[in-house]
């Protein structure tokens, strides 16, 4: 019902003229360019919308490993209805490092024509395999607004430890000897009063442990 | 012959991980288990308590390196033991990465 009324407030024009790579959210009618990908191709719903139900989800009351989890929303869209919810936030700037990267090979079997992708040195290609991209890296995190907060729960002690899901700054999460440098996307973190301290060793990779 | 064996061995690759969400998968790509830890715990800081394993001390656990596990054995440890821990690093010989 709030996200409803919320959507009211936002609400976008439909534009009737789809092109390849648009989408039309279910929920504001937006439609959207997804061409760099920010929607995932069987979402319906814009990232603003997403973002905005965000706000209003309750599981995110619910402890994860004992600790409070904290909301991240992205978007002007969702941190203006954050604010007219009167939410406590914490706002930063979210442009992704170009420090992050993946490396990978696509390949195509002779026969049955499926493709694959690998992303490692390690990994040998018989004959029967034909390259279709050579080795490349690209960088795996994009985020589709450079507008990002937390929203700091109002009861939330200094020095308390939380679990933020979707991190906003940029960390790396660990080094692969063949030159992949992966970024933090989940941590805990101790709320300073002011900011959040991020503790890169509660997720970092390296040795998988679990 | 007998140690031609265990090098053929330690060469095979017998695993896959994703590093993104931590899932791991037979060679075969058949799912195995998603590593989850709850507690931040760290490999060096753990006690050894096997030739292979080491001593969790947050939750008492036993820890199983995977770099010197066969697929089989793994496999083996898994069906008897679903929530087994597991330690793999990137870099071991018998892992290799998808995406």
């Amino acid at each position: 019902m709030l996200f409803k009324k919320l959507l009211n407030i936002f609400r976008t024009k439909t534009n009737s003229h789809i092109i390849k790579g648009e989408i039309t959210c279910t929920e504001c009618g937006l439609v959207y360019d997804n061409t760099l990908g920010f929607f995932k191709k069987e979402a319906n719903e814009c990232p603003d919308c997403q973002y905005i139900k965000i706000l209003t989800d309750k599981s995110f009351d619910e402890m994860s490993d004992n600790l409070r989890v904290i909301k991240t929303i992205r978007g002007e869209r969702a941190i203006q209805a954050a604010k007219d919810m009167g939410l406590k936030l914490l706002e930063l700037k979210a442009e992704v490092s170009d420090e992050f990267k993946v490396k990978y090979k696509k390949l195509q079997h002779r026969k049955t024509g499926e493709i694959i992708t690998i992303g490692d040195f390690r990994e040998g290609n018989g004959s029967e395999w034909k390259t279709l991209v050579n080795w490349t890296s690209r960088n795996p995190s994009k985020f589709f607004s450079p507008y990002a907060a937390y929203v700091i729960p109002k009861d939330l002690k200094k020095g308390e430890c939380v679990l933020i899901n979707d991190v906003i700054t940029n960390h790396v999460s660990g080094r692969w000897n063949q030159g992949d440098v992966y970024r933090l996307s989940k941590s805990e973190a101790i709320w300073t009063g002011e900011d959040f301290y991020i503790d890169v060793s509660s997720y970092a990779i390296g040795d998988f442990i679990g | 012959m007998f140690g031609e064996i265990v090098i053929f061995e330690r060469i095979t690759f017998l695993m896959k991980i994703n590093p993104s969400n931590k899932e791991l998968y037979t060679d075969s790509g058949a799912f195995l288990k998603r590593l989850h830890c709850p507690i931040s715990v760290m490999w060096k800081d753990m006690s050894e308590n096997g030739s292979n394993t080491r001593m969790c001390s947050g939750c008492e656990k036993t820890i199983h390196d995977t770099e010197h596990l066969s697929d089989a054995e793994l496999k083996h440890l898994l069906a008897n033991d679903p929530q087994a821990c597991l330690k793999i690093n990137l870099n071991q010989d018998n892992v290799k990465i998808i995406h």
